[in-house]
């Protein structure tokens, strides 16, 4: 039987000032699944995604494609997972679009051939290819967006964490994204409070509220669950 | 911004298409032989200008980008010239600074100009450089050249984290100006002070979350930029012949 792409277990983490962040989250997701994962400001999304990619060490475990994240293994867990952040200066730092997309793939020792190639797919595919010699502070928002999600994509990424994908992009802009994202066939974890695009692009949904899932299931279920969607804050 | 990070500086030219390493290692030599000559010679420190100049027009760096940084100088000299013509007071030839005006040693003025003609030698060897090659590609040469690796990280995190606090400063400016702020009146030096905390703050925070994102990425501590081409015969030669420029100026110009 084929390992999920994601298993997590009995997370739980507190931040140095005593937030409690995660409070004994399981989950588990499919390889090549779609889900959503909704909550209020605050409600441990983001540290979430942070502990599928070892960036933060919460107690309990999380597991990608079976294997087991820890100091060990980071390089390998990095190369599976791919995690873009809310906002999409804090992802882009190089001095080009080149640079930043090959930042990745140049850290998994390929050669510069094979950077290059993926480089040059991962911008065709976010619709960028024109722009890989310009500055990343020179793009527009939805760009930015764009482009951070072509950071992760040259790594070629079995699980893409997103945090917030669409948030402050305009209607046309996000209508792209939601469209690129349906295109990708690793597995999507999207923490987002855009219950729309949830529903478009997730075929299952989670909810999160001061750090613990508070209802999960269908999106459209989950989204009819007025109780649930209430303590989470989203009505 | 910095000439090494302004991307629309970088315009094709002889230099740009060095190796960068022998480019290092060739300004590298100029620098140290301009640097070398003794205190009271003024031909050759004219000779050493002249050439760093000759390579700032090869390298088609736009001169009034490459002038500004030179004004970084200025405060420099001035302090100098404050304090450096008068150090040697004590016996030797004086002359007037101009007709009537104060006697200065000449000994003094003679030591001013060579270490400003130093600093300026220095600096616009440093601009072309930074200029014709571009932060990564001079990570990349100094790891290559065997530069310790923690000085190399900090040059590497300061290029990160200046982009990014000029950033922030941006828009702090923005939203302080939107709001009316003239800075006409010293009662608003306060503001000053409370946007350099706040600038700080943010900018240690912005550089957490740029660490996170370089970490997620599989980033372990080396800054890894395209393989270098095997140096050419070109590139050596670049080397070789700053290194005679250097020393021809150094030992023949009296």
């Amino acid at each position: 039987m084929t390992a999920p792409a994601i298993r997590v277990s009995a997370l739980t983490f507190r931040y140095p000032d005593g937030t409690r962040a995660l409070d004994d989250v399981s989950l588990e997701v499919a390889p090549g699944e779609r889900v959503a994962l909704l909550g209020a400001n605050g409600a441990g999304k983001s540290t979430l995604l942070l502990s599928l990619n070892g960036l933060c060490d919460p107690g309990g475990r999380v597991e990608i494609g079976g294997t087991p994240v820890g100091s060990r293994n980071l390089p390998e867990i990095r190369r599976r997972v791919g995690l873009v952040f809310q906002n999409p200066d804090d992802q882009l730092f190089c001095p080009t679009l080149f640079d930043d997309v090959a930042f990745g793939p140049r850290n998994l020792g390929l050669g510069e051939e094979e950077v290059q190639k993926r480089v040059h797919e991962a911008l065709h595919r976010v619709d960028l290819a024109t722009l890989e010699e310009k500055p990343s502070f020179h793009l527009s928002y939805g760009q930015k967006k764009r482009a951070a999600l072509a950071t992760v994509l040259s790594m070629q990424p079995e699980v893409l964490a997103l945090d917030e994908p669409t948030s402050a992009l305009h209607p046309r802009a996000r209508r792209e994204m939601i469209a690129l994202l349906r295109t990708l066939s690793c597995a999507l974890v999207v923490a987002t409070h855009d219950l729309e695009m949830a529903r478009e692009l997730c075929p299952r949904a989670v909810v999160m509220a001061r750090g613990r899932i508070v209802a999960t299931g269908e999106t459209s279920v989950v989204l009819a669950d007025t109780k649930a969607m209430d303590e989470a804050e989203l009505l | 911004m910095h000439i090494a990070f302004d991307p629309r500086l970088r315009v094709a030219g002889p230099l740009q298409a060095l190796d960068a390493r022998c480019k290092v290692l060739a300004f590298f030599a100029l620098v140290a032989c301009a640097a070398s000559v003794p205190a009271p010679s003024w031909r050759a420190p004219v000779a050493f200008l002249g050439a760093a100049t000759l390579l700032l027009l090869v390298s088609r760096i736009p001169l009034g980008a490459a002038l500004r940084r030179l004004l970084f100088l200025v405060p420099v000299v001035l302090a100098l010239a404050a304090v450096v013509p008068f150090a040697k007071a004590a016996g030797g030839e004086k002359v007037a600074l101009w007709t009537g005006g104060p006697m200065v040693p000449r000994q003094g003025l003679l030591v001013l100009w060579n270490v400003s003609s130093k600093a300026l030698v220095g600096l616009l060897c440093a601009i072309i450089l930074a200029g014709t090659t571009g932060v990564p590609r001079l990570l990349e040469a100094f790891e290559r050249l065997c530069v310790p690796r923690v000085l190399v990280l900090t040059m590497s995190f300061i290029h990160r984290y200046a982009i990014t606090m000029q950033e922030e400063l941006a828009r702090m400016k923005r939203a302080r100006d939107a709001r009316g702020w003239r800075g006409r009146w010293i009662w608003q030096a306060g503001t000053l002070g409370s946007m350099a905390g706040t600038l700080f703050l943010r900018s240690y925070e912005r550089g957490e979350r740029v660490w996170q994102a370089m970490l997620a990425r599989g980033y372990r501590g080396k800054l890894i930029g395209p393989s270098s081409a095997p140096l050419r015969l070109l590139d050596v030669m670049f080397v070789v012949w700053m290194l005679a420029a250097g020393l021809a100026i150094r030992f023949l110009v009296r």
